[in-house]
C-alpha cells in the first residue's frame, strides 16, 4: 500500500541521529513544561518560535510535537502526585490518581497513565496514518448544532462524579456553571459579572479553579484538620509497577479511551476535555467495582489518560489534512509550519510528502521514547512523596502559585485561587464533591455558546437541534442512554 | 555649567541619533498579550530587528494578557509614566476593545511612536453557496438580512466590525447583521467550509490556502489594492478599506525628543533585514506611520470603529 | 432529635446568597439576543434559580437533622486547627501583596514558610533554604529557559 512505503520514508526522515535527538529534546523539555501548571505546551512552543530560523523545519516540527506529547505526559504526572493538574485536560486524572497515589498506589497509576498514554498515542497514531482525509471529511459536518447535541451528551457523565449526595454534587455543578458565567460573552460581547474589573473580563481559568479547589483546597484542609493525625499520604504500597490485575483492569479502558478520545480530537470544535469525561464517566459505568471510584479506581485514570492523549493526536488530523488549528497548541504548530513558509493542508501532503511522513513517523517513536523517558521515572517521582508533609505541601503550594500567576501574570488570580482554595476546604468539610465544579465550568459556557450560535444561524428555531440528521441522533443516543437502564429496569421488573 | 553641559549633551544625543549609532540600552516592551498571538510575535520580532540592527542592546518583554489588552494597557499607563526606555505593542483590536470594555485607562494616555503592519479582512462563502460574487451576497442580505449568517472572531473584533460597515453601506440597520462569533480561526474556518454559515470573515492569512484549496470562494477583500487576485470590496462599488493594524506606544509623559529618539530607534529596527524576512513570513503589510501623523491617524480609527461599535449596539456609554 | 447543625445551615444559606448574586445580577445583563433568541442573561437566571432550590433543599436537609450522607460527627472529631488555617491563609494572601513588589523569589519563601509552619514545622532556616532553591529553580526555568519574565522585584538590580 502506498501508505505504507510513504510511512516508511517519514521513518527514514525521522530516524536520522539529528532528529532523533529533537524529538529527545522536545519530549524532555515537553515533560518539563507539563510538570508545571499553567505553562502549557502552546506557550512553550510559542516562545521557542523563534528557533525556527535555527533549524531546519523537519527537526523543529519534530522537536514541537515532542513538547506536545511530553507535556501532556508532564501533566498527569502533577495531576497524580501533588493533585495539582497542570493541563484542563489532566483534571479528570487528578480524580482518582491523587486517590491511588494516597492508598500508597502512585506507581501503578503513574504507570497505567503512562503505559495508557502510549497505547493511545500510538493507536491514535496509526489511524491519523490510515484514516485522516476520512475523519476530518465527517468531522467538518459537525456545525454548531451538531456540538450542542454532543454538550447534552457530555452533560450526562455528571452524574458519575455527583458524589454521595445527588443534592450536594447538583449544587457543585451549578456553582461551576455559574464561575463559567463570569466575564465577556462570547456571542454578545456583553460583560457578566465582571463590575468592572479587567481581570475578570476573560473570564475565570479552568486550570486557577482546579488548582484552587483540588491543591489549594487539599492544602487547607489536611493542614488544618489532619496534621494532627496520622500521615494520610501513606508509603509506597507493593509493587510500584502494575501488579497483573492492574493490567487486567487497564488495557480495555486504554482502547476505549482511544476511541473517545480520538474522535473527539479530530472535531474543530471537541475540545479535550470532554472526552476525559466521557471516558471517566463509560469506565465508572463498566466498572465491576464502581464503588472504588472516587477512592482510587485504575480504570479512573487509565481511561481518561488514553483519551486524553488520543484526543491531542486527534488535534493533528484537522491540522495536517485541512490546515485547521482546532487547539491553541495547534494554532502555535500551524505558526510554526508558517514560519518555514510551509502551509499544512492537503497540497502539504503533495509538496512536502517527506516532512508531513516526517513529522507522522516521529508521533511514533515520540510515544516510543516518551515510555521508555518516564517508566524509569516513576520510581524518582514517588520519592517525592516522602518529603515530609511540611515542605512538600509548601513545595505544592509555591507551584500551584506560581502556575496560577505565570498564566495571566496577575496578582488578582492569586487572590482568586485563595479564595476558590478557602471554598474548596469549605465544600471538602461538609462533603460537596468538587469535581463538578469543573465539569460545570468546562461544558457550561461550551454549551450555551453552541446553543446561541445555532440558534441565531437558524433565526431561533429550536427545531434545528432535531431536524438535522447528525443532531438529532446525538440526542436520540442521549436520551437512550439516560432513560435506557430505567425502562430496562422496569421491564424486567415486570417479567 | 549645567545648561552647558546639557546642551553639549543633547547636542551629542542628536548627533547619534542622527548617526543611528544611540543603542538603548535595555528596552522595557510591554505585550499586553499572552505569549503566541499576533502582538506578541510582532513584540518579539521587533525586538530582534531592532537588536539584529544594534539599535538596543539588550530588551525585557513582559507578557501582560486579557480584556483585549486594555490590562496590559493599564499596567503600562501605571508603571512606565514617564520611562524614556519603554514601549508597547497595540493595535486596531486594542481601540476596540477599550470601548467594549468601557476600560478606565486609554491610548490617550500613551504616546503613539509608529504604525507598524496592517492585516487585510477577506469575505469568503463555502465553496458550495449559491453567492458568486459580493454583489449577490448583498443582495440576499438586503432582501432578509437575519438570513444571512456571518461567521467570524469574537463580537466587536476587526471581522465583526467589517460586517457592520458592510451593513451600513448597504443601507441596512449594522445591528440587523446576523454575526456568529467563534473563538480562534480553526472553528470559523470548519464551520465555513461545513457550510454551517452563509458567509466568513477573517484575515487574508487565516484564509488564503482555504481560498487556494478551492474549499471557500474569496468574494472582496478589504485593501486599499488587490490582494492574491481578490478583488477590493472598493472596486466592487464598497466603499471600505479595513486593516487590523499593529502599532508601538511610548510611554506617557515623554518629552518629544524622546519620542523621537524612540521613534528613530524603532525605524533602523524596521529597516532591517530581518525585519523585511518577517513581514514576508508573516503576510504582513508594512504601514510605518509614525509621530504626529499616526496620532492623527489614531484619533480618525478611534472615532471610527467607536461609530461602528455603537451601531452594532457593542460598547454604548 | 438532634440539634441545629449551625455549619450546615450558615453553608446552606452561603449557597442560597450566591443563587441570589446570579439571579440579581442576571438583571443587569443587557438584553442582547439578536437573532438566538436566547439572550446572554438566560443562563445566569437559571443558575440563580437553580442554586435557590438547592439551597432550599439543603436547608430543608438541615432541619430534618443534617445532611444527608454526609458523617457530619467524624468531621467534628477532627478538631480544625485554624491558626494552621492562619498561616497558610497569610502565606498566599502575603504572596499575592509581595510577588509584584518583592518579586517572585522573595513572595516564594514567604509562601513557602508560612505553608510549613501551618504544618508545624519550625525549621525556620532549613525551609528558607529550600524554598529558595525551589524558587530560584523555578525561576531560572521561566526567565532564562523560555524567556517568560516572572517579577524580579527587590532583586531587579541582581537578577
Amino acid at each position: 500500500m502506498e501508505v505504507w512505503s510513504l510511512l516508511l520514508q517519514g521513518f527514514q526522515v525521522a530516524l536520522t541521529p539529528v532528529n532523533l535527538m529533537w524529538a529527545l529534546v522536545g519530549v524532555t523539555f515537553g515533560t518539563a513544561v507539563g510538570v508545571l501548571p499553567g505553562i502549557g505546551p502552546a506557550v512553550a512552543i510559542a516562545l521557542l518560535l523563534p528557533l525556527t530560523t535555527k533549524i531546519d523545519p523537519s527537526g523543529a516540527l519534530i522537536m514541537f510535537a515532542g513538547i506536545y506529547y511530553g507535556a501532556m505526559y508532564g501533566g498527569s504526572t502533577t495531576s497524580i502526585l501533588l493533585n495539582t493538574p497542570g493541563e484542563s485536560a489532566t483534571i479528570v486524572t487528578a480524580m482518582e490518581g491523587n486517590q491511588m497515589a494516597k492508598r500508597g498506589r502512585a506507581g501503578p497509576a503513574l504507570a497505567t497513565a503512562a503505559i495508557g498514554s502510549f497505547v493511545a498515542g500510538t493507536l491514535a497514531t496509526i489511524l491519523l496514518t490510515l484514516l485522516a482525509p476520512q475523519v476530518v471529511e465527517i468531522a467538518v459536518k459537525f456545525g454548531p448544532p451538531e456540538y450542542f447535541a454532543l454538550m447534552v451528551l457530555a452533560f450526562t457523565t455528571v452524574s458519575a462524579v455527583l458524589g454521595d449526595s445527588t443534592l450536594r454534587g447538583l449544587t457543585a455543578l451549578f456553582i461551576g456553571l455559574g464561575i463559567g458565567v463570569v466575564g465577556i460573552e462570547n456571542q454578545s460581547g456583553q460583560a457578566r459579572f465582571v463590575f468592572g474589573i479587567p481581570q475578570l473580563a476573560d473570564g475565570i481559568e479552568v486550570v486557577t479553579i482546579a488548582v484552587g479547589l483540588f491543591a489549594v483546597g487539599e492544602t487547607l484542609y489536611v493542614a488544618s484538620k489532619l496534621n494532627r493525625v496520622a500521615e494520610v499520604i501513606e508509603k509506597i504500597k507493593g509493587s510500584i509497577m502494575m501488579t497483573k490485575e492492574d493490567w487486567k483492569r487497564s488495557w480495555k479502558p486504554w482502547l476505549r479511551g482511544t476511541a473517545i478520545g480520538f474522535p473527539f480530537g479530530a472535531m474543530p470544535a471537541g475540545g479535550a476535555e470532554i472526552p476525559t469525561f466521557l471516558s471517566y464517566a463509560t469506565e465508572k459505568k463498566l466498572a465491576a467495582h464502581p464503588e472504588e471510584f472516587g477512592k482510587g479506581a485504575i480504570e479512573g485514570v487509565a481511561g481518561p489518560e488514553a483519551a486524553n492523549n488520543a484526543s491531542s493526536t486527534g488535534v493533528m488530523v484537522p491540522l495536517l489534512t485541512l490546515g485547521l488549528p482546532t487547539s491553541a497548541t495547534a494554532a502555535i504548530l500551524l505558526a510554526a509550519f508558517q514560519q518555514y513558509g510551509l502551509q499544512p493542508g492537503p497540497l502539504l501532503f503533495e509538496t512536502n510528502a517527506a516532512l508531513v511522513w516526517g513529522l507522522i513517523a516521529s508521533f511514533y517513536i515520540g510515544n516510543i521514547m516518551l515510555l521508555v523517558l518516564n517508566l524509569p521515572l516513576i520510581g524518582i517521582w514517588i520519592k517525592l512523596l516522602e518529603v515530609p508533609r511540611p515542605q512538600l505541601y509548601g513545595g505544592i503550594v509555591v507551584f500551584a502559585t506560581m502556575g496560577v500567576y505565570g498564566m495571566r501574570q496577575s496578582a488578582f488570580d492569586v487572590f482568586l485561587l485563595y479564595a476558590i482554595g478557602l471554598m474548596g476546604f469549605l465544600m471538602r468539610r461538609y462533603g460537596f464533591p468538587t469535581a463538578p465544579v469543573i465539569v460545570g465550568m468546562i461544558l457550561g459556557p461550551l454549551a450555551e455558546e453552541q446553543m446561541r450560535r445555532s440558534l441565531s444561524i437558524s433565526q431561533g428555531d429550536p427545531m434545528v437541534f432535531i431536524n438535522r440528521p447528525l443532531s438529532g441522533s446525538i440526542i436520540a443516543i442521549t436520551v437512550l442512554l439516560v432513560v435506557g437502564p430505567w425502562v430496562w429496569k422496569k421491564l424486567k421488573k415486570a417479567a | 555649567m549645567k545648561p552647558l553641559a546639557r546642551a553639549l549633551g543633547i547636542t551629542a544625543l542628536t548627533l547619534c541619533v542622527s548617526t543611528a549609532a544611540l543603542a538603548i540600552d535595555s528596552l522595557k516592551v510591554m505585550v499586553p498579550a499572552n505569549p503566541g498571538g499576533g502582538w506578541d510575535s510582532t513584540g518579539r520580532a521587533l525586538v530582534a530587528a531592532m537588536t539584529s540592527a544594534g539599535s538596543i542592546k539588550n530588551a525585557q518583554i513582559d507578557n501582560k494578557g486579557g480584556a483585549a489588552g486594555t490590562i496590559g494597557l493599564a499596567q503600562f499607563v501605571n508603571s512606565a509614566k514617564g520611562d524614556p526606555n519603554a514601549i508597547m505593542i497595540g493595535g486596531m483590536v486594542m481601540v476596540g476593545g477599550i470601548i467594549q470594555n468601557k476600560s478606565a485607562v486609554d491610548l490617550s494616555q500613551v504616546t503613539p511612536l509608529a504604525r507598524l503592519t496592517e492585516e487585510y479582512e477577506v469575505i469568503v462563502v463555502p465553496a458550495s453557496s449559491p453567492h458568486k460574487t459580493i454583489k449577490d451576497l448583498i443582495a440576499a442580505f438586503k432582501a432578509n438580512p437575519g438570513s444571512v449568517s456571518w461567521g467570524g472572531g469574537s463580537a466587536g473584533g476587526t471581522d465583526h466590525i467589517l460586517a457592520g460597515m458592510i451593513a451600513k453601506s448597504a443601507g441596512v440597520d449594522a445591528a440587523k447583521v446576523n454575526y456568529v462569533p467563534f473563538k480562534g480561526g480553526g472553528e470559523a474556518v470548519a464551520a465555513i467550509i461545513g457550510g454551517h454559515v452563509t458567509a466568513g470573515i477573517s484575515g487574508v492569512s487565516e484564509f488564503q490556502q482555504h481560498i487556494t484549496s478551492g474549499k471557500m470562494r474569496a468574494l472582496a477583500v478589504s485593501s486599499p489594492s488587490k490582494q492574491a487576485g481578490i478583488p477590493t470590496l472598493k472596486e466592487q462599488g464598497i466603499d471600505i478599506v479595513l486593516g487590523n493594524w499593529r502599532g508601538v506606544f511610548g510611554a506617557p509623559g515623554i518629552t518629544k525628543a524622546q519620542r523621537d529618539d524612540l521613534i528613530k530607534a524603532i525605524d533602523v529596527g524596521v529597516k532591517s533585514k530581518a525585519w523585511q524576512e518577517t513581514l514576508t513570513k508573516n503576510e504582513w503589510m508594512n504601514v510605518w506611520l509614525a509621530g504626529d501623523d499616526y496620532k492623527k491617524f489614531l484619533d480618525e480609527d478611534i472615532k471610527r470603529i467607536s461609530d461602528i461599535l455603537g451601531a452594532l449596539s457593542l460598547g454604548k456609554k | 432529635m438532634k440539634s441545629l447543625d449551625k455549619g450546615q445551615l450558615a453553608l446552606s444559606l452561603g449557597v442560597a446568597g450566591i443563587g441570589l448574586f446570579f439571579l440579581v445580577g442576571s438583571f443587569q445583563i443587557p438584553d442582547a439576543a439578536g437573532y438566538s433568541t436566547v439572550g446572554p442573561a438566560v443562563v445566569p437566571r437559571a443558575v440563580g434559580i437553580a442554586l435557590l432550590v438547592c439551597a432550599a433543599f439543603l436547608v430543608y436537609e438541615v432541619l430534618r437533622g443534617g445532611f444527608k450522607n454526609h458523617d457530619e460527627a467524624a468531621e467534628r472529631e477532627l478538631i480544625t486547627d485554624w491558626i494552621a488555617l492562619g498561616w497558610i491563609s497569610a502565606g498566599l494572601i502575603l504572596y499575592g501583596l509581595l510577588i509584584e513588589w518583592a518579586g517572585f523569589i522573595f513572595a516564594s519563601i514567604v509562601l513557602f514558610l508560612c505553608t510549613a509552619r501551618g504544618f508545624n514545622s519550625r525549621r525556620w532556616l532549613t525551609n528558607a533554604i529550600i524554598a529558595l532553591v525551589l524558587a530560584v529553580g523555578i525561576f531560572s526555568l521561566f526567565t532564562y529557559g523560555l524567556g517568560l519574565n516572572l517579577p524580579k522585584g527587590l532583586l531587579s538590580g541582581i537578577l
